[in-house]
């Protein structure tokens, strides 16, 4: 540092010392800036969100609405469409999955998922079957780009829901509905049966409240005397019940085949593809069916999973890496569990994975070999670093 | 190159606090120079700034629009330098412009400004026929400016004196807008060359000349600088030649405290719980947390707290990305950087307020620079304006999402205003505020460029050696906000501890 001869010399100087001098004379608290900026995070965007459930509704045979609350503070704010990642320990092992919120974020008393039941579903029929009021769940705080987007999405809005997938437009639905709305939102809901239909009533209500919200339900497998429509959705079912097709914004949010199918229809009807929002939901297909699955690594084997520095592990083939590390007790942060949100990336030191088409690893990611484990399957042996 | 631990009395010789820019460089430094030294990250990625993202199918940059200080094989700058010293420049691609920016002011002017001191100020000349002689004064002026400067300031000449440097000892303390007004009087001329305060953190009236010269003669020398992949893949090469070194790193591992002892760092308590214990840390936090929040307050010097106190928390951004589903030249786009004005609108337009639509931005869509950014037939598009967090901190939480939206959508209007139907392309779109920032960076006020540059706080004025015994700062709040000045000030800390770390293992 210079002496204070030197600084002398510059013209002005005088009134700068005279700035420094009163500028710490009267300074401000920094330590509460700081203290400001993790209060507003913590409030906004909590790392972990320690939720009770406050009630189950049953909603019918197989799906449940799970309202969970917060003792200690307000619920972080989100936006209708996004997901909670719920945390939930089984027998010991602590594990994660997505739950979109059904409630609408005009409510903030609370949040409402709502579970349905699946074959081999490990944490909803857990929840269905096992949580009671009062039970405390961690989740992350919420998140997810499935939502309405003020800026391109425009005023007219479709959404296409099969089974559970119409839980995150229940929100969006219920949060036009509680405001009234410009919006003109027309909901075509397939189910295999009318039993299936979540939300039936509710839905038939807010339609006759509000002309701007249009409902249809779709039955993929009817009984023989079932008078509404039928079968699946199809590009010519979307142009007879649409108009101005390529005007409209789409969600589509469903098992991941009728989400691919919904999409493929509404391209071949000349929409854009980013007027097309999808969140794929529920069963996912057996990742060993998929093209570019190595024909020689068969369901029903193992591999081991060395983690560098930690354990090793023998995981079941055709699982994702992040829930065999679950499984083994290797806690990696997670959210969205379909490979954009980055959070549950490791690095892959040896060995090769099979990697989801919708896995979005950065360029450079992929140059050093990070992947992101929710959608990454080991095909062989692995190393990884957490 | 030796990587052995050197002092058996604890569990690394050196650990470093985030892997931000300044942190990368630091941790890099000292692993390089065969310590055993541990970065921790509270992130899952490393980076701080220097990140990317995906949505949908655009990967998106985070912040880097113009990487300065890299220049060429033939005249490198010191960035290039840091890289092919660390091994950087053997594990990133680099693509230079040979523009600045585009300044646009609606219905009043529409320039393309090259890098280069003689082919800018020719291609000012052309558009201001008239200003030929201020321009010329302007540029003779700036390029002395910034060798007194140098020689004064970074070089400590012994022999300084208002004869040797008139310009140093007359102007060194100038505002930019005092600087403006004597050489360069005409506004739009102004508007031309300033527009890089974007980059820097004030407004003319309050910004040190310095900043925005140092600034705009790093570009103007070596040219604006991307990395394909964008600036993580700066970062993801920067790990791994950490790695590489024998470093080791710990993502999702925030620290919670600095233990010290006596004036003597000790060590550091992660969040989980974790206790690593070294003599040296370098922090590459923001020093109010690391004085404020990280260290007893017993142990923090009241000189100390009294100069963080007298400073203030430096501008943030709101941010709009868009992913577009055509080519950059559909939309008319050819310049990757653009400075955008309202017709009515002035240089310190670039600093907004949520409540005021925005009457200029930076727009930056780098596809027309290399075809690595967006895939085939689509392109981005990223909009800035700076703003104070504080603004936007007092914003109900309820009503934060539609003043954001709100915000954006007129930033989007305003970009349409020069490159119409925009809105009608857009596949992708992520707004990002102060209060985003705020969640990434970890920063107070979500500030991107540390404390606010103003003359008192120069750094001439103040050591940045601190009074704790191992500890050492990185990062845009020691040095001012940029890439460039973080990834330089991470050496320095760097070395600093190297050096101090091989006297004391000497001594014992």
């Amino acid at each position: 540092m210079r002496d204070e001869s030197f600084f002398t010399q510059i013209e002005g100087y005088t009134e700068v010392k005279q700035d420094i001098l009163s500028s710490r004379k009267y300074g401000i608290d920094m330590s509460r800036q700081s203290f400001l900026a993790s209060e507003l995070i913590n409030r906004l965007h909590p790392k972990k969100l320690v939720l009770k459930v406050s009630q189950v509704i049953d909603e019918m045979d197989s799906v449940r609405t799970i309202r969970l609350v917060r003792d200690k503070g307000h619920l972080p704010p989100f936006e209708a469409g996004q997901y909670i990642n719920l945390s939930v320990n089984i027998d010991g092992v602590v594990t994660s999955r997505p739950y979109s919120m059904s409630s609408a974020p005009s409510q903030t008393a609370y949040y409402d998922i709502t579970v349905k039941r699946t074959d081999g579903g490990f944490v909803s029929n857990y929840l269905l079957d096992c949580l009671r009021v009062g039970e405390v769940l961690s989740s992350t705080a919420p998140a997810g780009e499935f939502h309405y987007n003020p800026l391109f999405h425009g005023d007219d809005l479709v959404m296409l829901a099969g089974g559970s997938g119409v839980t995150p437009m229940m929100s969006m639905i219920r949060q036009f509905a509680s405001f009234g709305s410009n919006k003109n939102i027309h909901l075509i809901y397939i189910c295999r049966t009318p039993e299936e239909v979540i939300f039936h009533k509710e839905l038939e209500r807010i339609e006759r409240e509000f002309d701007k919200f249009r409902y249809t339900v779709v039955i993929s497998r009817p009984k023989e005397n079932y008078e509404g429509i039928t079968g699946h959705i199809t590009s010519e079912l979307l142009a007879s019940l649409l108009q101005n097709i390529t005007d409209k914004t789409y969600y589509i949010c469903g098992p991941t085949g009728m989400c691919d199918a919904a999409k493929n229809d509404l391209l071949s009807l000349g929409v854009r593809p980013g007027k097309i929002r999808q969140e794929n939901f529920g069963e996912s297909a057996d990742v060993t069916t998929k093209p570019g699955w190595p024909e020689s690594v068969k369901t029903g084997s193992t591999v081991r999973v060395k983690v560098v520095g930690s354990t090793t592990f023998d995981a079941p083939v055709g699982e994702p890496l992040l829930n065999s590390l679950d499984r083994a007790g290797v806690s990696v942060p997670s959210s969205c569990h379909s490979g954009e949100c980055s959070l549950c990336r490791v690095k892959l030191l040896q060995g090769t994975v099979f990697h989801l088409a919708d896995s979005k690893e950065r360029v450079s990611d992929k140059k050093y070999g990070y992947i992101h484990s929710c959608s990454s399957y080991p095909t062989g042996d692995i190393e990884i670093e957490i | 190159m030796e990587t052995t631990r050197r002092n058996p009395m604890t569990d690394y010789d050196a650990v470093v606090i985030g892997a931000g820019c300044g942190g990368l460089t630091a941790a890099t430094t000292m692993a390089q120079s065969g310590l055993k030294v541990l970065l921790l990250e509270k992130h899952n990625i490393p980076g701080g700034c220097a990140q990317s993202f995906y949505r949908g199918r655009f990967e998106f940059e985070a912040s880097l629009h113009q990487l300065s200080g890299v220049g060429t094989e033939d005249n490198p700058g010191q960035i290039r330098k840091l890289f092919e010293r660390m091994g950087v420049l053997d594990r990133v691609e680099l693509v230079q412009e040979d523009i600045l920016y585009d300044v646009k002011i609606d219905g009043k002017l529409d320039i393309e400004l090259p890098s280069g001191r003689v082919e800018l100020a020719t291609a000012l000349k052309k558009s201001f026929p008239e200003e030929g002689e201020s321009i010329d004064g302007f540029f003779n002026f700036l390029y002395d400016f910034v060798y007194q400067f140098h020689a004064c300031v970074y070089g400590k000449d012994p022999e300084a004196s208002p004869e040797k440097y008139p310009i140093f000892f007359k102007y060194a303390l100038s505002s930019t807008q005092a600087i403006f007004d004597e050489f360069l009087p005409n506004h739009q001329l102004q508007v031309c060359v300033g527009s890089y305060i974007c980059y820097v953190g004030l407004p003319t009236e309050t910004l040190p000349f310095d900043r925005l010269a140092v600034t705009l003669w790093s570009y103007l020398e070596y040219k604006p600088t991307h990395f394909v992949g964008g600036s993580q893949a700066m970062s993801n090469a920067l790990i791994d030649c950490f790695v590489e070194a024998g470093g080791q790193v710990k993502f999702n591992c925030g620290v919670d405290k600095i233990v010290v002892e006596n004036g003597c760092v000790k060590g550091v308590v992660a969040e989980n719980g974790q206790k690593f214990t070294t003599q040296y840390v370098v922090s590459n936090a923001s020093s109010i947390d690391t004085y404020l929040r990280m260290i007893d307050r017993d142990q923090v010097p009241q000189e100390i707290v009294e100069s963080l106190n007298s400073k203030e928390i430096g501008v943030s951004a709101v941010t709009v990305y868009l992913g577009l589903d055509c080519d950059p030249s559909e939309l008319g786009i050819s310049a990757p950087c653009s400075f955008l004005y309202e017709n009515s609108a002035g240089l310190n337009e670039l600093y907004g307020n949520p409540q005021k639509a925005p009457q200029a931005c930076l727009l930056t869509s780098y596809d027309n620079v290399s075809s690595t950014f967006s895939p085939e037939g689509a392109c981005q598009m990223v909009l800035i304006d700076l703003q104070y967090g504080e603004l936007w901190q007092s914003i109900p939480a309820n009503e934060y999402t539609d003043v954001k939206y709100r915000y954006a959508d007129q930033m989007i209007a305003l970009a349409e205003k020069f490159y119409p139907g925009i809105r009608d392309r857009i596949e992708e779109v992520e707004v990002s505020t102060p209060i985003t920032n705020m969640r990434y960076l970890s920063t107070p006020g979500g500030s991107i460029y540390g404390f606010s540059p103003y003359s008192k706080d120069m750094r001439m004025f103040s050591s940045t050696v601190s009074p704790i015994k191992g500890l050492f700062l990185a990062g845009a709040w020691v040095t001012g906000g940029g890439y460039e000045p973080s990834l330089v000030s991470g050496v320095g800390a760097g070395r600093a501890a190297v050096k101090q770390f091989q006297k004391r293992e000497t001594v014992s």
